[in-house]
């Protein structure tokens, strides 16, 4: 998938979100446009995303093309990049801080910071993939098998499953409980239907059964 | 009048010609024409609602970062 990259106007709408100053029109006339594009440039010919968060952090942090809030704006620019290309850097508040002041020193260079990032950078999921994994991902383990109740649409009875909590594909069909309740509480067999004869459960299984009755007595007769 | 500075900008030959096309035709200076276009580079991807969605998300995920490295420099 092509990298997201931030070209200049990215780069000056996000030193105004981090406070560089209200209006970007004025950090654009109060920056170092210069700078900014040679950031932006450097930026978009590294391989990686992280090369490419790292070629940012440098350039604004150490390079400083703002007239203010030069940390805040190459972390924001940073966190930026990687949300738009599907990362986060999962690295703790006091790690990221010491970072940026380190960089913004000169005590790290672009291999430094992007080593340091790499240790932290992970993949953010799409809406499409938190679907999928809702739907079709066991949650947890074999360790965190649960014995989950369900009712029984036959008799309404209550029956246990083990199985893996959430899930949509983990719910056991109505069949299946139907299945399952005749083996645990004997009250009906197999189909739904009681032990004595009589008819148990939804009324529509019952009227499709009586349909079905009556449609042999015309066939046979 | 704002205070102004002076930018060394690094542009590829045919992009700066034609630079230089424009400000010649419109009798401008070559700075008034970067400028405009990067005022109206600015005022485009304010208009990008899903950059700035994304902006303001990543903002508030990093708020209390930023304000520890927005001390930095006062």
């Amino acid at each position: 998938m092509a990298m997201r990259n931030l070209d200049v106007a990215d780069l000056i709408l996000v030193a105004a979100a981090a406070g560089v100053a209200a209006d970007p029109d004025d950090v654009a006339r109060d920056s170092d446009i210069g700078l900014l594009s040679l950031i932006a440039e450097q930026s978009a010919r590294a391989g990686t995303i992280v090369a490419a968060a790292a070629e940012t952090l440098v350039g604004i942090a150490a390079g400083r093309p703002f007239p203010s809030a030069n940390a805040a704006a190459a972390w924001l620019a940073t966190a930026h990049f990687l949300a738009l290309n599907r990362s986060i850097a999962d690295l703790s508040e006091p790690d990221v801080v010491a970072l940026v002041r380190e960089t913004a020193a000169g005590r790290l260079d672009e291999r430094d910071v992007a080593a340091a990032l790499d240790r932290g950078i992970r993949r953010r999921t799409g809406r499409l993939g938190q679907v999928a994994r809702f739907l079709f991902a066991a949650k947890g383990c074999m360790t965190n098998v649960q014995m989950l109740h369900w009712r029984c649409p036959a008799c309404g009875g209550e029956i246990v499953i083990p199985g893996f909590p959430g899930g949509w594909m983990n719910r056991p069909t109505a069949h299946e409980r139907t299945a399952i309740c005749a083996k645990q509480n004997h009250t009906h067999d197999r189909t739904g239907i009681s032990r004595d004869g009589a008819e148990l459960g939804d009324p529509l299984v019952a009227l499709s059964r009586e349909v079905d009755r009556l449609r042999s007595l015309l066939v046979t007769q | 009048m704002p205070e102004t500075k002076n930018i060394l900008l690094r542009l590829d030959p045919t992009l700066a010609a034609q630079l230089q096309a424009v400000a010649d035709i419109e009798q401008r200076p070559i700075s008034d024409v970067v400028r405009e276009a990067i005022r109206e580079l600015v005022a485009s991807r304010r208009k990008d609602k899903r950059f700035q969605q994304r902006l303001n998300a990543t903002l508030k995920d990093q708020q209390r970062v930023l304000r520890q490295l927005k001390g930095d420099e006062r």
